[in-house]
């Protein structure tokens, strides 16, 4: 079919052929109906290419031996490009015993997860490197071995059941019965994480994970953490801070230069009205001038912390002076500190980004994992975002989990 | 009593492990909960016959086995343990 179709071409097209090619082409099957021709024999006189594959063994049924590499030859002209292909190869013609775990052959189901010649990788996505070096595929690194390399996996499964991974609801969705709606800015933020396939090559890639693999989550289970959540509350609200405030009205915070201006807003009360009078008599042209005098005297006779211009609006919880906007009676740093509390009813970072808008549970979240061990065994070695064989950046996405704990 | 003299740290984890079948066989039907204790006292037995005692990594890999197994178990919906013998 491919000749008939080449044939179809324009005289100019097939003049490029090269004349051996197109003659062979036009002389094997001109008509559909006719009988295809065998196809010719391609295959270069058996070029050998033997690759060594030095592939850990241990077989928990034969107890007294001990793990070791067992090698084996493949003929790489033989045999496919992946990983996987030359390790059935392998279990097909050499040693049915070799046991792993494998499935979709397309890197999107996760299961031959494996260390290959010292990096985690998917072995149905890793080419094979080249006939010249051997290779060493052995089981991810540092977990327990069931079998040659097979790995148990089910502490990372159960790391990941912890993080809770689905979507979580304070309220139902907006219309009864439908999808919870999200934007796309939102969906996009989602991107690189939610393609994560769960096949543990950044996790047992990260030396902070084998030193600990009880405790710390590791990069996917944390991946997912901070695929999730995410808006704004980190600390369970500190109840004192609000009651002493509303117990004793705006003297809550028990701070010199509070209480001072305090006083000075006392003053100026008491003298209010005796001020503005003096002022106004002063200021008056109308009056004679003595009199102007006697009430300027009377005037800068007055407490100075009655003048109004003493009086500064300060901050009510820091005493801070500067930045101090009066709707909200703070300085910019508690707004800042309250606000992403959620304790200030009504103020909601403008451009805050939700790592999934859905869901409403994200301070419950955090808390979860706020945890030495949990989360801050991550020392940033970034092995995980070198293993991930589908390109995602665990490490980044554990940055941004980190960085949502400080901001509250 | 011959297991008087002081257990080593793994040898407790082997005899917690058979205790905790034999407290989750408690919980099945009687007649189920002979077959469990039946099974698994004799796999413990061959195992503690045949297996090194200085074959830690083997020993370690029967522990999480058994406790994967006895994870299984617990679960309320499983009624009974049955094996069958292979021949090699």
């Amino acid at each position: 079919m491919a000749a008939a179709a080449l044939l179809r071409r324009s005289p100019a097209a097939r003049a490029l052929l090269s004349p051996a090619l197109s003659a062979r082409l036009v002389a094997s099957k001109p008509h559909s109906s006719a009988p295809a021709p065998p196809p010719p024999s391609s295959k270069p006189a058996a070029a050998a290419n033997m690759k060594t594959f030095s592939i850990y063994r241990w077989d928990p049924d034969s107890p007294s031996t001990k793990p070791h590499l067992k090698d084996y030859q493949v003929d790489l002209s033989d045999c496919g490009p992946m990983v996987l292909d030359a390790l059935l190869k392998i279990k097909n013609e050499q040693d049915p015993s070799l046991t792993f775990r494998r499935s979709c052959r397309e890197g999107i189901c996760g299961s031959c997860a494996m260390n290959i010649d010292g990096d985690n990788g998917l072995a149905c996505l890793t080419k094979i490197s080249g006939a010249s070096s051997a290779s060493t595929v052995s089981p991810l690194p540092h977990m327990f071995v069931i079998k040659d390399l097979v790995v148990d996996m089910t502490n990372f499964y159960s790391q990941y059941k912890s993080v809770e991974p689905w979507l979580k609801r304070k309220d139902p969705p907006s219309q009864e019965g439908k999808e919870i709606l999200q934007s796309k800015a939102d969906r996009a933020k989602l991107d690189g994480m939610y393609e994560c396939i769960l096949c543990a090559c950044c996790s047992t890639s990260c030396p902070s994970y084998w030193w600990n693999p009880e405790e710390y989550l590791g990069p996917a289970a944390l991946l997912h953490a901070n695929r999730l959540p995410l808006w704004g509350t980190l600390i369970k609200p500190k109840p004192n801070m609000f009651m002493h405030l509303q117990a004793r009205g705006y003297r809550g915070v028990a701070d010199k230069r509070n209480l001072l201006d305090h006083k000075r807003r006392l003053l100026a009360e008491k003298y209010e009205l005796r001020g503005k009078l003096y002022k106004a008599v002063c200021r008056d042209p109308d009056l004679p001038l003595d009199m102007r005098e006697k009430f300027r005297y009377k005037l800068s006779k007055l407490p100075r912390n009655s003048s109004m211009t003493r009086l500064r609006n300060r901050c009510i919880f820091t005493g801070r002076s500067r930045a101090v906007y009066k709707k909200f009676r703070m300085s910019r740093i508690m707004f800042r500190t309250l606000a992403n509390k959620g304790e200030l009813t009504g103020v909601k970072k403008a451009s805050w980004w939700i790592q999934d808008s859905r869901d409403q549970f994200t301070k419950e979240r955090l808390d979860a994992i706020n945890d030495e061990f949990k989360l801050y065994r991550c020392h940033t070695i970034k092995n995980c975002t070198h293993a991930c064989p589908k390109g995602l950046n665990p490490a980044k996405q554990i940055d941004t989990i980190k960085k949502l704990q400080i901001d509250a | 009593m011959a297991s008087r003299p002081k257990l080593s740290g793994i040898q407790k984890q082997v005899l917690a492990l058979y205790r905790g079948f034999l407290r989750t066989a408690r919980l099945k039907s009687p007649e189920e909960r002979r077959r469990i204790e039946s099974v698994v006292s004799a796999e413990f037995r061959d195992n503690a016959r045949n297996v090194d005692r200085r074959n830690f990594v083997y020993i370690e890999y029967l522990l999480r086995r058994g406790k994967r197994q006895l994870e299984q178990l617990k679960n309320p919906d499983i009624t009974g343990l049955a094996t069958l013998e292979v021949k090699k």
